[in-house]
């Protein structure tokens, strides 16, 4: 989608805008919405905080994939919220996401709200990987996923979790 | 002029700036024999005296997209006004009137005091050309640092987005900017206005 392609431009040569609220704007319809935007996020160097709530991004993993690139790549980025975007629909997604978030150097609050964890147990897998290399998240907020220590999967994450005193997860 | 300014206060006390009572106002004005630019004057003085030293105004819901009059008194009042620095524009149907418009992108491309603005529910992108016409706004304005843009269908046409994009380009004092509920991602044909 051009949209996107035009916002590029603007990111890559903006340097002032620390703070981007792209909440419900149907990203997720189309992987170039999301080429283009991270191309241009990857250039970026000043923006630090950025909300995709209700994007429906986890419809296609390949959405997901360039997020991957995206944290791998980018050093500036603090805070990111995926709230509602269906991200545990598919097991690629999980991988994708986490594999660039264990890799991620910069992002300290991470917001995953509203995702539907609960039906995805692999999910718990990826994040706890993700979890125990990454050294920057301070911050893992997990609400509205309807999550209980009763769980096999999430309560061995839990236990990951401990071995991170540094972090504060919310559920 | 005592009277005049109880008259004034009268109608603007509340904030219930409708058309009819902006005529109004402006037809008693008009009865103490004073001229049309005098009396914007002295409204625009008022409105001066009633916030000048208000840091936040909000003018949400106030349909000075169609009273574009008192659109005008209020950025009148707002020259030389160092204390305001966060306006509510919200809710306000600006974009759909061409003269509104273009007072708020003359206005906002001089003023360097006002830090955040809420443009949210404006209808801006519901007509091309005065959507082009206030996205220059941001080409020029050197004083925003907080823009709020949501929900104002910025993806009606191709053109729309564009525009917007090409004036965030030149800005150099946005730090925050939400473009929230626009339906951004979507092709053009399919959004629903």
């Amino acid at each position: 989608m051009e949209n996107f392609n035009f916002l590029k431009d603007s990111l890559i040569l903006n340097t002032t805008l620390q703070n981007l609220n792209l909440t419900n704007n149907d990203i997720g319809k189309s992987n170039e919405n999301l080429y283009f935007l991270l191309k241009g996020l990857r250039k970026n160097k000043g923006i630090k905080e950025i909300n995709f709530y209700d994007n429906n991004l986890g419809s296609d993993s390949e959405n997901i994939k360039y997020f991957e690139k995206y944290f791998k790549k980018n050093s500036i980025i603090e805070k990111m919220n995926f709230s509602k975007n269906n991200l545990s629909s598919n097991n690629e997604n999980m991988e994708y996401l986490f594999l660039g978030i264990k890799e991620s150097v910069s992002i300290n609050t991470l917001i995953l709200n509203s995702n539907e964890f609960r039906f995805n147990q692999n999910a718990f897998f990826f994040m706890g990987e993700a979890i125990l290399q990454n050294q920057s998240i301070k911050i893992l907020d997990l609400r509205l996923n309807s999550l209980s220590l009763h769980s096999d999967s999430f309560s061995k994450f839990m236990e990951i979790i401990k071995s991170k005193p540094e972090i504060n997860v919310e559920y | 002029m005592k009277r005049i300014k109880q008259i004034f206060y009268s109608y603007v006390n509340d904030l219930k700036l409708t058309s009819e009572s902006i005529a109004n106002l402006k037809s008693q004005f008009l009865s103490y024999n004073l001229t049309e630019g005098y009396i914007d004057q002295i409204c625009a003085f008022f409105f001066k005296i009633k916030f000048e030293k208000n840091e936040r105004l909000n003018l949400t819901e106030k349909s000075l997209g169609q009273n574009n009059l008192v659109l005008k008194l209020l950025f009148m009042s707002f020259i030389g006004n160092s204390y305001l620095k966060d306006l509510d524009l919200s809710v306000n149907f600006i974009g759909d009137y061409l003269e509104s418009i273009k007072f708020v992108k003359d206005f906002f491309s001089k003023n360097t005091e006002i830090s955040k603005c809420n443009f949210c529910d404006n209808n801006l992108g519901l007509n091309v050309e005065n959507l082009k016409i206030f996205s220059d706004l941001f080409k020029y304005n050197t004083g925003l640092k907080i823009v709020n843009l949501s929900g104002n269908s910025l993806n009606i046409s191709s053109d729309n987005f564009m525009n917007l994009a090409e004036a965030f380009k030149m800005n150099e004092t946005i730090e925050i900017l939400s473009l929230k509920n626009n339906q951004i991602g979507l092709n053009p044909e399919t959004v629903d206005i």
